[in-house]
């Protein structure tokens, strides 16, 4: 219980860590948001009264306090640019990312954890090294290029795909299916190599135990031993991996939205920064920095969770 | 059994080669890079344009030689001011522990709290883009994977006899770092580093892809995939190009980080 | 005569290595015989676990056994495909290891572990293996079975772990089971508790028993017949009582007169100088030459033959005229 407080307490700290940089960052803005929400040309009394609707008149640990309390009810400000409060804005564009976040991390477990066990069984052969150099290559691509690359064969070349246009799953199902493939793919690419180059190393640590040792002596064959054993210890490493890889996801996707034109989080982030809609864009960040930490978080608790040793011990 | 030295061949090759690039581009170009041919747009690979001619005539050999330039200042900085306040924060947090540790670590933590490029874009977003400011948003987002390394080899360190000895002899706190644990620390330092590199020059492409990194007239890959993007269908040789050469350079480095652990695992 | 349960005849093991070919085990012979208990002895790097590796078939990928065979059971080992040693492992042939911290699976509880073997090997149900595995935890003294059928490893003792792998070596009633170094990561009092336990297997069930260790105090009391090994080789074998009142080898005279003991309390102990000859080190003569304080002028280039006095055997120069040349 103890322990659970702990980590309870020390996500709190982090989130408020956080919060306070993302502030201060935006602190740091040169120049007047009011003149440059209203442009060079405003006049004086204009000026004067924005700032007062925006805050700025408050000093800084007062806007600070507004606006966490602002989150804490629901209230993100309002958005320079629609006019509308922040989330409004959000709630349309959250489901487009989470979406084409879960497809993905979907994608990297199914196409990494077998890759994975598969790359970890032919270790010592010569492909391996070959095979290794590969993963590295799926690391070292970068993401929204390897989105050019879809698009050149699948679209250009092979013609499969004509329309980019973002369809949600309750619309249709295989237009979904179709819209999410590439974005998706685009994201996982380097996730999956990342996933299979960790599961390899895990295994082959895992496999120098002296329990695989006892069990093949009891008879089990090679697969028995992994399946039965190996990848019961290997559990508890690569749910930390899976926790990392989701935090990328998200931050993949900032990317892979603009060049998929999908009408996302990441897209709308970028716009708000090129139209300077700042409220709008720290509180995004903020959003996206507090998720992170929460994948983070239900990850410790949940290894804790799943190794016998932690959860009974404590 | 002998450890296998071919990715750190490899990846000495894919650096060394575009090191070497770098070093004729000062000197040395086929065409101005920005000389711009209206009558020549969007030419095929030839012997004239080894690697074909962009949407306004100019070179993309040329431009690719001095897109170089600016992905090695962005490497080399980045990882400079990443290792700098990284050793800082890792050291102090390593080598005192307790409160100092737990308060440095949050803050680490919190900046872990931010995936992939999102600090860097919104740094480069407050503080404008531009080549200066994406090499302190690149560099700040490295320090984390600094300081944990630097960390864990300080506190690994501290609790060894020869330094212990030399605590208690009295020796101050900077002298013992430099002197005693630091050079231990070196090899997972330089795999650090590389990774860094690597990391940097990719997240400096995205970067300016959003058109968030380097501004023109300075050159840059990321840049020229932007501008290549709506010629994907007429001249895909252009975006291939380009982001093969990144790819390369990634690569080149990242096989070389893990070429060095390989020999320092080894050697352990 | 009865059929030896595993016979050994001039086993070499060779490890592949980036610097060339190096024998592990050189020459390796010897018998074990139903319901005998037999010891292996000598200092570590000497090729004890590597024996039993070799017979219980879990060599390392760069060694391999370059020479000679062994019979387990009118089977020959080294001939057997993937399939035929996993029929064997556990069921006919099981193995205790040393370090009881380490050799159960951490994630899996206790019950699923050690009726695995029978679920491997058997046709019970269920409900029959956990009753054929609690009648075992019985027999091996490991008490509340129906907590312990749920426990995770981390919950029990280092003895109360040792007690578990024992089960699991003796619920498939193997014919021969190999102990390595059983006692040596315990405690004092707990590995008395641990040798009683094997003086009572070795009565109630009808197996061979290889026990290897490098404590001459273990090994009188387990063994019938113990060998004594040196960087690779058997370099003398017999009935433990004779060979430890009256040793042959000066190895075994050094490793006899190193263990300490009442009578030479006072006295300052007897330690061999000198290391084990790594792989790379050994050479053509007897292996045992830098250190040997009888050495001879033939001991360096050649390897002694081995001379048989009743049913002790050693491999060493000194005896090429009393004994019988074998």
């Amino acid at each position: 219980m103890r322990f659970y407080l702990y980590k309870l307490s020390m996500f709190g700290l982090t989130l408020f860590i956080v919060s306070l940089m993302i502030f201060f960052v935006f602190q740091l803005l040169p120049g007047n948001p009011a003149q440059i929400i209203l442009g060079l040309d405003a006049d004086e009394q204009q000026i004067h009264y924005l700032e007062q609707e925006l805050g700025l008149d408050k000093s800084a640990i007062v806007r600070y306090i507004d606006w966490m309390a602002g989150i804490f009810q629901g209230d993100l400000g309002e958005s320079l640019r629609y006019q509308v409060p922040v989330s409004d804005v959000l709630a349309e564009r959250i489901p487009v990312t989470t979406s084409i976040a879960i497809f993905s991390m979907v994608l990297t477990v199914i196409v990494g954890i077998p890759l994975g066990i598969l790359i970890a069984r032919m270790n010592g052969k010569r492909i391996a090294v070959f095979l290794s150099m590969f993963t590295q290559l799926g690391i070292s691509i970068p993401s929204f290029w390897f989105g050019f690359m879809l698009i050149l064969l699948f679209s250009v070349t092979l013609n499969w795909v004509t329309s980019f246009e973002y369809v949600a799953w309750s619309e249709d199902f295989f237009g979904a299916l179709q819209a999410h493939l590439l974005p998706s793919l685009a994201i996982a690419i380097s996730n999956i190599a990342v996933v299979i180059r960790y599961l390899r190393n895990t295994i082959l640590d895992q496999n120098k135990m002296d329990y695989v040792r006892t069990a093949t002596c009891k008879g089990l064959s090679e697969r028995a031993v992994l399946y039965g054993h190996v990848l019961r210890n290997a559990c508890i490493p690569i749910i930390t991996i899976i926790g990392l890889i989701t935090a990328d996801t998200l931050g993949g996707s900032i990317i892979i939205e603009n060049v998929f034109a999908l009408p996302g989080l990441g897209s709308l982030l970028i716009q708000s920064i090129t139209s300077r809609d700042f409220p709008l864009v720290q509180s995004m960040v903020l959003y996206i920095a507090a998720i992170v930490l929460v994948i983070h978080f239900v990850v410790d608790l949940l290894y804790k969770f799943i190794d016998p040793r932690i959860r009974q011990g404590r | 059994m002998r450890s296998n030295r071919l990715p750190l061949y490899i990846g000495l090759t894919f650096v060394g080669s575009l090191f070497v690039m770098m070093l004729i581009g000062v000197f040395y170009t086929p065409y101005d890079p920005n000389a711009m041919d209206a009558t020549n747009r969007l030419a095929l690979p030839s012997a004239t344009h080894l690697f074909g001619t962009d949407n306004f005539g100019r070179d993309i050999f040329s431009r690719v030689m001095e897109g170089t330039k600016t992905a090695f200042f962005i490497g080399t900085t980045a990882v400079s001011i990443g290792l700098f306040f990284g050793f800082l924060f890792g050291a102090f947090a390593g080598y005192f522990g307790g409160w100092i540790d737990e308060i440095l670590m949050r803050f680490i933590d919190a900046m872990l709290a931010f995936p992939g490029i999102l600090l860097a874009i919104m740094l480069v977003a407050v503080f404008e883009p531009g080549i200066k400011n994406t090499v302190i948003a690149l560099g700040v987002m490295s320090v984390p994977a600094f300081a944990r390394i630097i960390r864990s080899t300080f506190i690994q360190y501290k609790s060894y006899d020869f330094v212990k000895a030399s605590i208690a002899k009295g020796g101050s706190a900077l002298h013992i770092m430099l002197k005693h644990i630091l050079p231990n620390a070196l090899s997972p330092i330089f795999v650090a580093a590389s990774l860094s590199f690597s990391g940097s020059v990719l997240a400096e492409s995205g970067l300016s892809y959003l058109g968030l990194g380097v501004q023109p007239p300075d050159p840059s890959w990321g840049r020229m995939l932007k501008e290549a993007q709506p010629y994907i269908a007429t001249a895909p040789w252009y975006v291939v190009i380009v982001g093969v050469v990144i790819t390369v350079l990634v690569l080149g480095f990242n096989l070389l980080s893990d070429g060095m652990r390989d020999i320092h695992d080894k050697r352990v | 005569m009865n059929q030896a349960t595993l016979a050994v005849h001039e086993l070499d093991i060779t490890f592949h290595l980036p610097e060339g070919e190096f024998y592990a085990l050189q020459d390796i012979s010897f018998e074990i015989n139903p319901n005998e208990v037999v010891g292996i002895v000598g200092e570590s790097g000497c090729g004890k676990s590597l024996t039993a590796k070799a017979i219980m078939g879990t060599l390392p990928q760069n060694a391999s056994i370059t020479r000679g065979n062994m019979i387990f059971q009118n089977r020959q080992l080294h001939q057997m495909l993937d399939k035929d040693w996993q029929r064997l492992r556990g069921n006919e042939l099981t193995m205790i290891f040393q370090e009881p911290m380490t050799s159960l699976n951490p994630v899996l509880t206790i019950g699923k572990q050690v009726s695995e073997v029978l679920k491997r090997h058997t046709s019970l149900s269920k409900k029959e293996r956990k009753q054929q595995v609690m009648k075992t935890w019985k027999k091996v003294g490991l008490p509340r079975p129906e907590a312990l059928w749920k426990a995770y490893p981390h919950q029990l003792s280092g003895g109360m772990r040792q007690r578990v792998v024992i089960a699991m070596a003796v619920i498939g009633q193997p014919q021969l089971i190999i102990a390595d170094e059983p006692t040596t990561a315990l405690d004092v009092t707990t590995q008395a508790q641990i040798l009683s336990l094997f003086q009572s297997i070795k009565q109630n069930y009808n197996n061979a028993l290889l026990f290897i260790s490098h404590d001459w105090g273990v090994i009188r009391r387990i063994c019938d017949r113990v060998m004594v090994m040196y960087a690779g080789r058997i370099v003398e074998q017999g009935d433990v009582d004779k060979l430890m009142n009256e040793p042959k080898h000066p190895y075994t005279k050094s490793l006899l007169q190193a263990i300490p003991n009442a009578s030479k309390r006072g006295q300052r102990l007897y330690t061999i100088p000198g290391n084990v000859p790594s792989l790379q080190e050994r050479k053509t003569g007897c292996p045992f030459y830098e250190r040997c304080p009888l050495k001879m002028k033939q001991c360096e280039a050649v390897f002694p033959d081995t001379y048989t006095f009743a049913r002790q055997t050693v491999a060493c120069h000194l005896f090429a005229k009393e004994g019988d040349h074998h």
